[in-house]
């Protein structure tokens, strides 16, 4: 029987509480810090441009940093998840992510190259998505056989350019003689939006909402894949061109997210996969309920990075790991172990 | 009708396998429109390598296919799906699809890329492909709930709302039951009367004898890749010595006393 499948309202009502979710994170996310803002007075200031706030500063508090920090968060999410999503669909496998198939690694690595070599800043994205392709297409390149992806051969190969590019990174970071720029690499490392403004939100989010839209264009085609490679290509889809559009999105979002954030792992395994359990049957749900997910994921895990350390800001990145960590151990004992 | 005795599919020196190294060589074969053909042989004779090959999801090692005269390595993809229709021994269903949605799938060369809106004619198609199968109880159910049987007509339905010309079966009665075996042979023939063209993978050599109007029938030989043995009518080529020879094992064939013509071929002991 089809008995588990929601109805249609019922699934319209779970986009609207993610919705909502996201929004009550945002507002509380622009409101909580060490000065707190009362929602009306920061809603006021951001949607009308007019402050009733009388603190001095404040409202530059509020419009220069918390505001294009937590967009950012949004946008990171949001590309994280659907990278993830796009990687678990081209791989047919729910444990695919940006970390596991070496993507978020070879970004990583450009950044630290581009950071080390005193690159400017606003070339931080065509250089993490240049590390991201590099690294996806090495992958990719492993991971092909005859008709398509090895889904075993994609993940080992992601794992070992993962390792590698890590080990690149420390060495860089050792070598390069207490620079200053080293520390940069470090604390980037770990994963975090502090200090981000205006400035790196442009590109992220035209990365970000472009590669969603073209993730939505494409989702019948994803739909089509899952029926295998053979199955797709005699129901006239070019198979590899649609495998290198795909990862060519994924890897577009992964490096600019990576770019913005460091490395935030996780959001891109577990938004997809409570996407799916979710909202079933329909790619272009389960596309935007990832992106809202991941979106809501960063954004509440950066206001506690923030706000719940003691003096200091806590690494977002390792703050998602330590929930993501279990729940990926949950994923790999209750799945059924396809393995082809 | 003049236009079903028009050609349209040869194989011209044929030779199909993986990475330039044949499984088979050496293929000849013509095929009239409106007709249903069986591909026959052992197990490992390259009979669903043959097939794949036909369906351009393997290239050919060597030789050529025309397709109403155009060589078939030319053709764009989406304009192949529209003429041909492929459907594998067993299909994926690693996604959570109702069977209507898989169904709909094969609409995916007559729509936009990026469409997912069914017009109406897509819906008609749809529609006349779940009755030819019989699926119409089993439309809301999800196709990993179904039976091998069930999804296997699934998959032919899928082909079917695809509308091509020429649709390749692998091994299409493979999950099924005798009823729906024998619906299966109503439905080949009631396609074949609507001048669709059929290739198909087939063991069941009772089932060739009533169905198809040629049989071609490949063979493993010592020195490697396969060969033709033969082709033709199956009343012509599907002989005790011919099928001893291509399955390497002793036959008898039983004729059905009450039913002289209906050339049923049976094997026994």
């Amino acid at each position: 029987m089809t008995s588990a499948l929601p109805s249609k309202p019922n699934m319209a009502l779970r986009l609207v509480i993610l919705t909502g979710a996201l929004m009550g994170g945002f507002i509380t996310s622009v409101c909580i810090g060490d000065v707190f803002v009362a929602p009306r007075e920061a809603l006021e200031l951001i949607l009308g441009g007019t402050s009733s706030i009388s603190t001095p500063g404040v409202a530059d508090i509020l419009t220069q940093i918390r505001l294009p920090r937590t967009l950012i968060a949004t946008a990171v999410g949001a590309a994280l998840a659907v990278s993830g999503y796009i990687l678990q669909a081209l791989s047919r496998n729910p444990l695919a992510d940006p970390y596991l198939t070496g993507v978020s690694s070879g970004a990583g690595l450009a950044v630290a190259a581009a950071i080390i070599l005193g690159l400017d800043f606003s070339l931080m994205p065509a250089s993490a998505f240049l590390g991201g392709l590099a690294a996806a297409i090495l992958v990719a390149q492993m991971a092909r056989r005859a008709g398509g992806l090895s889904v075993t051969r994609l993940i080992l190969g992601g794992v070992a350019i993962s390792a590698v590019c890590g080990s690149l990174i420390t060495l860089i970071i050792t070598q390069s003689g207490g620079a200053p720029q080293a520390q940069g690499i470090i604390f980037w490392l770990a994963g975090g939006i502090a200090g981000r403004g205006w400035n790196d939100l442009g590109t992220l989010s035209i990365y970000t909402i472009g590669g969603i839209i073209a993730t939505l264009l494409l989702s019948k085609q994803i739909r089509v894949l899952t029926l295998g490679d053979e199955t797709a290509q005699a129901l006239g889809v070019d198979v590899s061109r649609l495998q290198w559009v795909l990862l060519a999105c994924a890897v577009l979002m992964c490096g600019a997210a990576v770019s913005a954030s460091g490395l935030v792992a996780f959001v891109g395994l577990i938004a997809p996969n409570l996407a799916r359990m979710l909202f079933v049957r329909d790619e272009r749900v389960e596309i935007i309920a990832s992106a809202l997910i991941g979106a809501v994921l960063v954004t509440v895990s950066d206001l506690a990075a923030r706000t719940l350390g003691q003096g200091q800001e806590l690494p977002l990145g390792t703050l998602l790991s330590l929930v993501g960590g279990p729940f990926f151990l949950y994923l790999i004992s209750t799945s059924r172990g396809e393995d082809a | 009708m003049a236009e079903s005795k028009s050609e349209v599919l040869r194989l011209e020196n044929l030779s199909a396998g993986f990475n330039g190294k044949a499984v088979v060589e050496g293929v000849f074969l013509t095929v009239k429109r409106g007709s249903v053909v069986a591909i026959a042989g052992g197990n490992g004779a390259g009979k669903s390598t043959l097939l794949k090959t036909i369906a351009r999801l393997i290239p050919a090692v060597n030789g050529k296919i025309l397709i109403e005269g155009n060589d078939l390595a030319a053709l764009p993809l989406p304009l192949l799906a529209k003429k041909l229709a492929y459907v594998p021994q067993d299909i994926a269903a690693s996604r959570d699809l109702t069977v209507e949605d898989m169904i709909a799938l094969g609409r995916n060369p007559h729509q936009k890329w990026w469409q997912w809106r069914t017009a109406q004619n897509d819906k008609a198609a749809i529609e006349n492909a779940i009755n030819a199968t019989q699926l119409s109880e089993l439309r809301g159910k999800s196709v990993t709930e179904i039976s091998g049987g069930e999804r296997q007509r699934t998959a032919i339905a899928m082909s079917l709302a695809q509308e091509p010309e020429i649709l390749l079966l692998d091994e299409p009665t493979a999950h099924l039951d005798f009823k729906h075996q024998k619906s299966l042979m109503h439905l080949l023939l009631q396609l074949k009367s609507k001048d669709m063209t059929i290739i198909t993978c087939l063991h069941d050599l009772n089932f060739i004898s009533q169905v198809c109007d040629q049989v071609l029938c490949v063979k493993k030989t010592a020195r490697g890749p396969s060969t033709q043995l033969f082709a033709g009518a199956p009343q012509e080529v599907l002989t005790r010595e011919n099928l001893q020879s291509a399955f390497d094992t002793e036959l008898r064939i039983i004729q059905d006393s009450s039913n002289p013509e209906s050339n049923s071929v049976f094997f026994g002991l």
